[in-house]
């Protein structure tokens, strides 16, 4: 879709919330063969900036600046209603096609435990890393940027073998872990 | 503040987006090159958060 919209001042960032760095990310990226730019918030700069709890994320911007849609939770481009909006909106400038969706309110001190946490990890202090993202976790479990940031360092062979563990993470939120 | 912005008993609230301008951020590329969001001014852009996770 990006290199059928280029010539009209289309642009996608992809913007990978991975606390650990671009490895990942790009691994994704180099698989599915991706032309578009992407970008790393390793600093949670966006979830803190944004206010979001999770991913997947979409937030549409007119040539002005200006946000005209934005959708937090289950942005999904190859879902047809989600292309559709888009693709209605590059040929008429009016993304009307569904709701906006706003993501849900981020408590600070959980933001300030994830990044004190972001910080040692990147000084190779994984231990203390985790400790903190364990405290910020247990402040909200329902604030799946760093729910799911710590069960994939605590437990990387359920999202970085062959797919990611959804039946495995259900049971972990079964299990209130 | 930027605008829509909310402090509530230490919640911080984005409100909706929707209609104010975007926030400004600078991050770097998967090159290590730094992309600042206001450099796409002029362009339709569209910003997707994912994650490896």
């Amino acid at each position: 879709m990006v290199e059928a919209h280029a010539g009209e001042g289309f642009e996608l960032i992809a913007v990978a919330v991975d606390a650990q760095g671009a490895d990942k990310p790009r691994l994704y990226m180099e698989r599915a063969r991706a032309t578009f730019t992407c970008v790393v918030d390793a600093p949670n700069l966006l979830s803190r900036t944004f206010g979001f709890k999770a991913v997947p994320n979409g937030v549409l911007v007119d040539a002005t600046g200006k946000v005209v849609y934005q959708r937090f939770g289950g942005f999904d481009i190859r879902e047809p209603e989600t292309r559709e909006l888009v693709e209605a909106w590059l040929r008429t400038g009016s993304a009307t096609g569904a709701e906006s969706t706003s993501p849900t309110a981020v408590d600070a001190r959980v933001s300030a435990l994830f990044e004190e946490g972001l910080t040692l990890l990147r000084g190779g202090r994984v231990a203390r890393a985790r400790a903190k993202w364990r405290a910020a976790s247990t402040l909200d479990p329902n604030n799946y940027v760093v729910h799911k940031q710590l069960w994939s360092i605590e437990n990387p062979e359920k999202f970085y073998g062959e797919h990611v563990d959804m039946a495995w993470q259900k049971e972990q939120l079964a299990r209130g872990l | 503040m930027v605008a829509g912005e909310e402090i509530q008993e230490g919640k911080m609230t984005i409100g909706a987006m929707v209609d104010e301008l975007l926030p400004a951020a600078t991050l770097p590329a998967l090159d290590g090159t730094a992309v600042d969001f206001a450099t796409y001014r002029g362009k339709k852009l569209l910003i997707f958060m994912w994650a490896s996770w």
